[in-house]
């Protein structure tokens, strides 16, 4: 069976959760027997593009492709550069003529991509994974009101006017209809939640599409406990993993740590925040931060951004792992690092989070977007003797990239043989044009 | 005067030779001398006593003349017969002795005449001249005797001033200059201009303080003036007290234009004098339409403006202005052009104009009439099928009680109907009885009689394999609004029905360079079949749709307005075997959502009976599954957003009317005509299109005020038929 995983980045150069998920899918893919797979990502400004081609290798690994891709439509996911879709996207795929295009996002290649896909190749297996609700919400997929950081809990045109008044509900009708449309097209969606399926089940794709497959991760070993410098030690030590944007809720974490009283806190506790992009926030945000940040004073570190092959490293040195999120997630890796490496998640309520992260079982929750509620949950990490212990036993060790690349074959084997054709033979790896 | 008998011949001899110049077929100048001869005398032809006229005989004496010729004479006598030239004897009856004269075998030629004359009667020759002229004028005139009277008045006549100032008013001619030779009032005089022709001036004078000698500035008209062109009057002749003048033309005179001369007449009434009759006539001169504003210069409370003026290409002119009367003064108000005038007042619309009354308020001439605090100083007024042709200028004439006429001129623009129309909606205020009724009276009304020109394809550019001659094809039309063509491609392409048909875009050409490069852009990609059509003229989405339909062959059409989004694949299919199902002869429409997949239009249904019978969309609104699951029926009118027709049909009916302002009403009205050619509409509830409203562009209450013109324009329309519409 051949595969074509194509991803809306390369982690080499972008990283991020989907990123990183659909790379370990084509490694898990290429660990496989009888399996060959390939890899083509979308890259864009700033990188420097080839005149001639939207094509380029960017030094990655054989059976990778990179995709320059930039003349885009944000508002449709839509790419206007369809000459070169027909051109280059259209040639790979004919020159691969993969069994299985698998689309792990289309942010940036435009939806277009995917009926390209469609078009060339009608009788392959295309599967979609969704990593967050772009499709249904123009608002970054966040599916969080614009403004006052309301949660949003459906979409329709009206409702989207209402976060964009400049934006008519006839064109978010368009918008809406061309991407169902497109997405009509694929024969199977996979989510990582059930929470982000079910809202796309609601948006209107059928359910009997939908697959819900955790991201694999690829981490080699795991991080011991911190050591305690001495048996009577507290499980003092948070850590926050992510970018600092507004969705992510390090202000609800920062504010929650400054109303910790001393007692509760005590000299041992310190909260580690390791991400980036503040710089690229709305000012206000960045104002209020900084406040938040003065207010903590020497109970917060700032660590800057991170590469994900430093977590086991990072993880180290930490007790908790906190995710404030006030958007809904879907299935945030760092849920998948922090319980592969054992640690206790205190998490917001929400989506993606709440499905990943069991109450007093593996983690502790708080009511979303409140530093009191998380106050009450830090305070008993640092209060409970036994909280932590009891958490990590509860821990069930995450899926690897190897299980969750064979889970996908064993769906895209039974989707094949649903349709009726003939499950492709397993071939040895070939070179990268067939 | 003695009674004289003319023997039938005589046989005096030897008769004296006498010069004659002819004047004209049936008369002659003949010049001689004689002992005595009376200033009235009989003449005849000798031989030919039936042909006797009476002539005045001018005399002269001839004092170093022998006694029987010691008086010169010339009179007036018959021409002799053309048949015997150079035999002819002339007979004068004096009384008592006749007196015979022969004629000389040949007539002098008339300067030579003169010249003679002028030798001959010394002198007494500028006397004898006068009375000539009386003679000659007092005549039945022809060109022969006034180019005599040309002749000698260039002789005779003294400087008598000049023409300064020239200019046409309708049959008469403005004159200004100076004389010191004749008063005010009304003088008889001649125009010299090539020929001679008798005219009357009307005039006035006034003082200059550049002249001396008694010399007066004049103003007047030159009344029953054969001349149409100032520029061809040479001179005026004219008698004054001391015999004939001539009033030059300056040779730097100034030619007017007609629409200044009453403004000059003005100007001579205020500065000069005249008897009354005359200036009551220069003062009705001085009141018509000279250009200018005199509604300003009133002394009574009366006051206009005008806030827009537009001829309406082919159906005539719009009005927006103001009238400020609070006493009533005006009694009628007319729109002219040229010979072309309407009554406006009588059709016009009052709409409150605080505005007025508030810019008034402050000014003491008005603020006393006031006390009323009315303030429907405003009003819209279209006046129909007056179209000012190139060249006349367009005015209101305001009848003032009391002081005449007083105009205000326009300088209009030029509009196309519906936009010119559509602004006045932004004016009114949508809640007010007003806003109806300018709407009812105004606005409808002139967009029904516009002659709107149907938009026309000025460029199709085929994009893949294009067949014009498809059995069915789809039919897209785009108005101005920005439209999601990607998502539109996308939707068209991925139907398997639709991907094979050709499919026609019509845009409007203003957008074209937009929307084009992505159409194509689009077509490509999505391997589709596309002609697009570039369309002048496009005012909406029927435009586009008439324009797309024009541009090709197909027997089946598919309309689909740029407004329409396609909620689902297999609509085509569907509306077509629907189509089918009806042998072809129907128009049969989907059910239209809002984008909230609230019912836009689920069929256009019949309601009331008789005159109360009207057209309903009775769904709309209510959620989707209000229809249950109905199959395919017959309603009163279908949707042109979105429909399967077949192209002739709608050819024949002449496709959409132009005269609405919504598409809703274009389309019903489309489908009603369609109806009545025995092609009904089919509602086909199984199949669902979004047609949603740009909230964009969306303005409510402007929107309103359409519709309420659309009903208005519809029901005029369709009323009647409606009523006896059965189903």
């Amino acid at each position: 069976m051949r595969v074509l995983v194509v991803s809306h980045a390369h982690p080499s150069l972008s990283l991020g959760g989907a990123e990183v998920a659909s790379y370990n899918l084509h490694k898990g893919l290429q660990a496989a027997d009888g399996v060959e797979t390939h890899y083509l990502a979308r890259t864009g400004a700033p990188t420097p593009r080839h005149a001639s081609t939207a094509l380029m290798s960017l030094r990655q690994r054989g059976g990778e492709l990179l995709y320059y891709a930039e003349d885009y439509d944000h508002f449709l996911i839509s790419n206007r550069a369809t000459e070169e879709i027909e051109r280059d996207f259209v040639r790979v795929l004919r020159d691969l003529k993969p069994d299985v295009v698998h689309f792990h996002h289309f942010i940036g290649l435009g939806l277009e991509c995917l009926y390209a896909a469609r078009d060339t190749l009608p009788d392959a297996l295309i599967v979609v994974t969704f990593h967050e609700y772009l499709s249904i919400c123009h608002h970054h997929g966040q599916m969080v009101k614009t403004g006052a950081f309301k949660l949003c809990y459906r979409a329709s045109p009206t409702d989207c006017n209402g976060c964009f008044p400049d934006i008519s509900p006839a064109r978010f009708l368009a918008r809406e209809t061309f991407i169902k449309g497109i997405l009509g097209l694929a024969d199977h969606f996979i989510s990582p939640s059930h929470f982000l399926a079910d809202r796309y089940k609601e948006w209107g794709l059928a359910e009997e599409r939908f697959s819900v497959i955790e991201n694999g991760i690829d981490v080699a070993t795991v991080a011991p406990p911190r050591p305690l410098p001495d048996p009577a030690a507290r499980r003092s030590r948070f850590a926050y993993f992510g970018q600092l944007t507004p969705y992510k809720g390090a202000d609800v974490l920062i504010d929650a740590v400054t109303r910790i009283p001393d007692a509760v806190w005590g000299e041992d506790s310190i909260l580690l925040v390791y991400g980036g992009n503040l710089e690229r926030q709305p000012q206000a945000y960045q104002d209020k931060f900084a406040k938040l940040v003065e207010s903590a004073g020497r109970r917060v570190r700032f660590c800057g951004a991170f590469q994900n092959h430093e977590m086991p490293n990072l993880m180290r040195s930490v007790d908790w792992v906190v995710m404030p999120s006030v958007w809904w997630e879907n299935s945030p890796i760092v849920i998948q690092e922090a319980f592969f490496h054992g640690r206790p998640i205190l998490s917001s309520n929400l989506g993606g989070m709440a499905e990943k992260i069991t109450d007093e079982v593996d983690g502790l929750h708080f009511r979303a977007g409140s530093p009191e509620d998380l106050v009450d949950c830090m305070t008993r990490a640092l209060s409970e003797p036994d909280l932590w212990g009891r958490l990590r036993n509860g821990i069930t060790r995450p899926l690897n990239h190897v299980d969750c690349a064979a889970t996908h074959l064993a769906l895209y084997r039974r989707l094949i043989a649903k349709r009726g054709a003939p499950v492709p033979e397993s071939r040895v790896a070939t070179p990268m044009i067939a | 005067m003695n009674e004289v008998i003319i023997p039938e011949r005589t046989h005096i001899s030897p008769a004296p030779t006498v010069a004659w110049t002819p004047l004209g077929e049936n008369a002659i100048l003949i010049m001689g001398a004689c002992d005595a001869i009376p200033s009235k005398v009989p003449v005849a032809l000798d031989g030919n006593p039936r042909n006797r006229v009476e002539t005045m005989a001018l005399t002269w004496r001839r004092p170093q003349a022998e006694p029987s010729v010691g008086v010169g004479f010339i009179c007036l006598a018959p021409a002799p017969s053309p048949d015997r030239p150079g035999a002819g004897a002339i007979l004068l009856g004096r009384p008592g002795r006749p007196l015979r004269l022969i004629l000389t075998p040949k007539p002098l030629a008339l300067p030579a005449f003169l010249e003679a004359l002028a030798e001959e009667a010394g002198p007494a020759f500028p006397t004898v001249v006068d009375g000539l002229l009386e003679v000659l004028l007092a005549g039945k005139s022809n060109p022969r005797r006034l180019r005599a009277v040309g002749l000698l008045l260039q002789s005779v006549a003294k400087p008598g001033g000049f023409i300064e100032v020239m200019g046409p008013l309708d049959e008469s001619v403005f004159l200004q200059g100076w004389t010191s030779n004749f008063a005010a009032g009304r003088t008889k005089l001649l125009i010299a201009h090539g020929g001679l022709s008798p005219a009357v001036l009307e005039a006035g004078t006034f003082e200059r303080g550049d002249l001396g000698d008694g010399a007066r500035g004049f103003f007047g008209l030159l009344e029953d003036c054969p001349v149409r062109h100032p520029g061809e009057i040479e001179r005026l002749y004219f008698r004054g007290n001391d015999g004939w003048r001539a009033l030059e033309v300056y040779e730097r005179h100034v030619l007017l234009e007609a629409s200044t001369v009453p403004g000059h007449l003005r100007d001579g009434l205020q500065n000069g004098v005249a008897p009354q009759g005359t200036a009551e006539k220069l003062r009705r001169a001085s009141q018509r339409f000279d250009g200018r504003d005199t509604v300003c210069l009133l002394d009574v409370p009366v006051r206009a403006g005008i806030d827009d003026a537009t001829v309406i290409e082919d159906a005539g002119v719009l009005i927006i202005g103001w009238l400020f009367d609070p006493e009533r003064k005006v009694k009628a108000v007319t729109l002219r052009s040229g010979a072309q005038a309407c009554v406006v007042d009588r059709l016009w619309t009052r709409v409150q104009r605080p505005d007025v009354t508030s810019a008034f308020m402050e000014d003491p001439r008005f603020g006393p009439a006031l006390a009323a605090r009315r303030n429907s100083h405003g009003f819209i007024v279209f006046a129909p099928k007056l179209i000012p042709e190139p060249g006349q200028p367009l005015y209101l004439e305001f009848e003032v009680d009391g002081t005449g006429p007083a105009f205000l001129p326009l300088d209009p623009g030029r509009g196309q109907a519906r936009r010119t129309l559509e602004r006045i909606f932004g004016l009114l205020d949508p809640r007010s009885s007003t806003a109806s009724t300018v709407v009812e009276r105004q606005v409808a009304p002139a967009l029904q009689a516009a002659e709107i020109a149907p938009p026309r394809a000025v460029e199709n550019l085929d994009i893949g394999a294009f067949d014009a001659e498809a059995p069915l094809g789809v039919v897209i039309g785009l108005d101005h609004r920005h439209r999601e063509l990607s998502a539109l491609f996308a939707l068209l392409a991925i139907d398997p029905e639709i991907r094979p048909l050709p499919i026609v875009i019509a845009a409007p050409a203003e957008s074209f360079d937009r929307t084009g490069a992505e159409a194509r852009r689009l077509a490509r990609f999505y391997g589709l079949s596309v002609r697009l059509v570039v369309v002048e003229g496009v005012e909406d989405a029927c435009d586009a749709l008439e324009a797309g339909v024009r541009a090709c062959r197909f027997q089946t059409v598919a309309l689909l307005s740029g407004a329409a989004q396609i909620r689902m694949p297999g609509w085509l299919g569907r509306l077509e075997r629907a189509y089918r199902g009806r042998g072809g002869q129907c128009v049969a429409s989907p059910t239209l959502l809002f984008e909230d997949n609230s019912i836009r239009w689920a069929g256009a249904w019949l309601e009331g009976e008789g005159t109360a019978r009207h057209v309903v969309n009775r769904f709309v609104g209510y959620p989707l599954e209000a229809i249950g699951n109905l199959g395919p029926m017959e309603v009163a009118a279908g949707a042109s957003e979105c429909c399967v027709l077949s192209r002739a049909a709608f050819l024949e009916v002449g496709g959409f009317a132009r005269n609405y302002f919504t598409t809703a009403e274009k389309g019903l009205d489309l489908c009603l005509k369609l109806r009545m050619s025995g092609a009904p509409s089919l509602w086909v509830p199984e199949v669902e299109v979004y047609v949603v409203d740009d909230g964009e562009t969306q303005r409510p209450h402007i929107d309103a005020l359409t519709q309420l013109a659309d009903r208005t324009s519809f029901d005029r329309r369709w009323a009647l038929a409606i009523s006896n519409m059965r189903g």
